[in-house]
């Protein structure tokens, strides 16, 4: 059976503090848990390409991201207006 | 990560300096660690520089800094491959075990442009990442991220691969003015068609005033924003308490606050699309002096107690997304940092106790933990051997995802 090289397995014991035995049966179980936390993460996403086109599907094929959010824009800036009018002097709080 | 962590606090670097930085360190890091694949006949080498395929409309770039991101790259796509072929090592990789056959589902890649490129979106295809990180050297905007992220996640699509995740780093501060009236380059990696946000520390100044009203609007726009782009996994606002390197990027000095204004952020972020907020840098880089970029950065708290404080953000978050049905949508980068009062002998990258006794066993935490980028600190300086074993010991003791380099 081919094995992991020397000089790998020897950095591996001298970082971990394990013996490589004891190491590889962690690791092992850290893929099974990782893979479950990555795979049930994904279920809950779309594929990316499926969220662009449900936004454009919704705004229109020319719109741009802040096209989606112009009234938490407006209020955003106009909180911050408040807190410091003079440096942010220039945010608009319009509605478009 | 590489480009956006430099940002760190008010000892901002000028653009200029930041980019050579960045360079200097991928390099070195080449240089060291391109003998990753070379640990063993069976780690095959590859990765040829990529060639812009769907090239945006680039920023005009100096020939050394062509060089970097190409370097960089490199780095990436030799550790990629090398971790698509770990089931060719059977006694680390447990042939019979389905999952080993590839650990590229580990990595969270970085690429230095907002473009598709050819060789990673071979490698792509082939032994997906858990996810690819844009940092945007370019100054592109919405357009052309959201044509990269299509043609990456059609192609995933049509070689029946499961999605993955699409990434920016993203806490805020495309509005660059503090509170303490000065100019700081914040950390929004794509200005272009989007709103620009504030620093965490504005967020924290509306809280007597607003409630967390701002805390959740920066939460909403940038996840109905991003999410319209095809990016699910922004790094987002730290947890850090506004303290040493995180005056202006900490929310509040206050770690009731912090959590208050994090809890709601990440609920309305969630409510606004389909989005993961990676919250950084556990257990609390606000207690720690010297950037960890650059150096071993240690906490300074005198008592575990201190300790405590820095740590209850993250915690009371945990808690949050759990009681809220939020598990999947909260992620926690983890810092480069060394804590003592929890423990005394591994950085938290490979803290067997920091990762896994707590964060897993004592707060419950759920969702995807995630590493500061590889090349940082003292792990730069490292050779390909010892890399490759950080690596492997750093996803034993309890990451999931390892951003490269």
């Amino acid at each position: 059976m081919n094995e992991a090289p020397e000089d790998l397995k020897a950095a591996i014991i001298a970082r971990s503090g394990l013996s490589y035995e004891e190491f590889r049966a962690q690791f092992l179980n850290r893929v099974e848990e990782s893979v479950g936390r990555l795979q049930t993460t994904m279920q809950t996403l779309p594929y990316a390409h499926k969220a662009i086109q449900a936004f454009h599907a919704r705004t229109g094929e020319n719109a741009q991201p802040r096209d989606a959010t112009v009234r938490e824009r407006a209020r955003y800036n106009q909180i911050l207006k408040s807190l410091a009018p003079t440096l942010f002097s220039d945010l608009s709080t319009d509605l478009r | 990560m590489a480009p956006c962590h430099q940002e760190a606090g008010e000892k901002r670097l000028s653009r200029g300096v930041r980019e050579s930085g960045r360079i200097l360190l991928a390099m070195k890091i080449a240089r060291l660690s391109l003998s990753l694949l070379a640990l063993t006949t069976t780690l095959a080498a590859c990765g040829k520089a990529p060639q812009a395929e769907n090239a945006p409309p680039a920023a005009p770039v100096t020939e050394a800094y062509q060089e970097g991101q190409d370097e960089v790259e490199n780095i990436v796509l030799n550790t990629w491959s090398g971790a698509a072929r770990v089931s060719e090592i059977p006694d680390l990789s447990e042939t019979r075990h389905p999952h080993l056959k590839s650990l590229s589902r580990f990595l969270l890649v970085e690429t230095p442009s907002a473009g598709v490129t050819s060789a990673y979106l071979k490698a792509m295809k082939s032994d997906p990442p858990g996810g690819i990180v844009f940092w945007n050297s370019s100054k592109v905007g919405s357009k052309e991220l959201a044509s990269a992220i299509r043609r990456y996640s059609e192609e995933l699509e049509k070689a029946n691969q499961s999605p993955i995740l699409f990434s920016v780093d993203y806490e805020g501060g495309g509005l660059s003015m503090a509170p303490s009236g000065k100019n700081i380059p914040g950390i929004q990696r794509f200005r272009q068609g989007f709103t620009d946000t504030v620093h965490g520390s504005w967020l924290g100044r509306s809280l007597p005033q607003y409630g967390t009203e701002l805390c959740g609007l920066h939460g909403r726009i940038m996840g109905a924003e991003l999410s319209a782009v095809g990016i699910n996994y922004p790094l987002t606002l730290v947890a850090d308490l506004q303290q040493n390197l995180f005056k202006t990027r900490g929310v509040s000095r206050d770690a009731n606050e912090v959590s208050e204004c994090l809890s709601v952020f990440t609920r309305e972020m969630a409510k606004a699309g389909p989005v993961i907020a990676v919250t950084k840098h556990y257990p609390g880089l606000g207690q720690n002096v010297g950037d960890t970029h650059d150096v071993e950065s240690t906490s300074i708290a005198k008592t575990r107690a201190d300790s405590d404080r820095h740590l209850l953000p993250f915690r009371q978050l945990i808690a949050f997304a759990n009681r809220e049905g939020l598990e999947g949508r909260l992620s926690i980068m983890s810092s480069h940092g060394k804590f003592p009062h929890y423990d005394p002998h591994h950085l938290t990258t490979e803290s067997e106790i920091l990762l896994t006794k707590m964060m897993r066993d004592e707060f419950r935490f759920k969702g995807i933990r995630v590493s500061d980028a590889m090349w940082m600190g003292g792990y730069g300086s490292m050779d390909g051997v010892q890399l490759y074993a950080v690596y492997l010991n750093a996803f034993r003791s309890g990451l999931d995802l390892l951003m490269i380099p």
